[in-house]
């Protein structure tokens, strides 16, 4: 077996794995179907990830900082994105993240 | 067991349970979701089957000494009856069974060592000696047809090298998923068709979507 015929293999279990997932959590079939391409997103994502950070790390093996620096660049410019896209309508973004104000109204704690 | 949640009968979710164990999927089948039932063991027989085949049938075995633990066999046996002819060697009854099912003899037989292999021949009162190979042959001869050597098993892995371990976490994967739909049977699912709708309902009422 080559190698990257391993991968191959991968297909069938993320596939009866998230199925038996879904369809243990769930009753409905349409439920079932889309949790099914939900987990199989989320495992290939997953492994995908993993994949791709150990082929940086052997690749960059001596300036491993280099591939570090970029994926905290990505990460920053992500957040930037996200900020910038938010919709300002939630309690938080109108009190600019501050807790909105309770009226000195005191809620009983059971 | 607490009463079945929802509509959903789960009639006797003790036996469902145990049903599932035995065939993957029965349970459900008893309970009447035979199309979830069906699914589930068409995929766990499926994963089951494709990893023994592709490694060959030697990666199902029970072993627990100082030769191998086998602490794959316990996520295994989750599989049910397809997976306990391993069980047998444990429990000396795999001559018996060979005698009973000669196709299936060395289904899940234990792989033995040189020291194992020998003693049996004692034990038949046949010559003792030579290769592991020589015994197991002479063994096969005298009727002993389950018999498989560590020897043969270590060859396979030095052939097919990691495919043998990925054809081991198919079997390993089918007993764990196996685990799951046990629960279910046993259970019921974590969301019920009602509770799903209420969750809808009060979503769209909320003005939110489908998560």
């Amino acid at each position: 077996m080559t190698p990257h015929t391993i991968y191959w293999h991968l297909a069938p279990l993320v596939l009866a794995v998230s199925f038996v997932y879904a369809a243990t959590r769930h009753e409905d079939w349409t439920r079932i179907f889309w949790r099914t391409l939900f987990w199989i997103r989320y495992i290939l994502g997953f492994l995908g990830s993993a994949f791709v950070a150990l082929v940086l790390l052997e690749y960059f093996w001596e300036d491993w900082w280099k591939p570090a620096l970029a994926a905290f660049a990505i990460w920053l410019a992500w957040k930037i994105y996200l900020r910038q896209t938010q919709p300002r309508n939630g309690p938080e973004a109108q009190t600019n993240g501050v807790a909105a104000p309770t009226d000195g109204k005191v809620t009983a704690k059971n | 067991m607490s009463d079945p949640p929802g509509k959903l009968d789960l009639k006797n979710p003790g036996l469902a349970a145990l049903l599932a164990w035995l065939v993957p999927g029965l349970g459900h089948i008893y309970q009447g979701r035979t199309l979830k039932g069906v699914l589930f063991a068409i995929t766990i027989f499926g994963l089951f089957f494709f990893g023994s085949w592709l490694g060959s049938w030697r990666v199902v075995y029970l072993r627990w000494d100082n030769e191998e633990w086998r602490f794959s066999y316990l996520a295994q046996v989750g599989a049910g009856l397809v997976a306990l002819p391993a069980a047998l060697d444990a429990l000396d009854a795999r001559p018996a069974f060979a005698r009973i099912v000669p196709p299936l003899a060395d289904y899940q037989s234990k792989p033995l060592s040189l020291r194992e292999l020998e003693l049996l021949c004692e034990r038949m009162q046949m010559p003792r000696g030579g290769s592991a190979e020589e015994m197991q042959e002479l063994l096969h001869v005298h009727g002993a047809k389950w018999v498989v050597t560590l020897e043969e098993v270590d060859d396979l892995h030095r052939k097919y090298g990691v495919t043998m371990h990925i054809a081991a976490i198919y079997t390993l994967i089918a007993g764990l998923m196996n685990v799951l739909v046990i629960y279910d049977a046993a259970a019921g699912p974590a969301h019920l068709r009602e509770d799903e709708a209420e969750d809808e309902a009060k979503r769209a009422k909320e003005g939110g979507g489908v998560p």
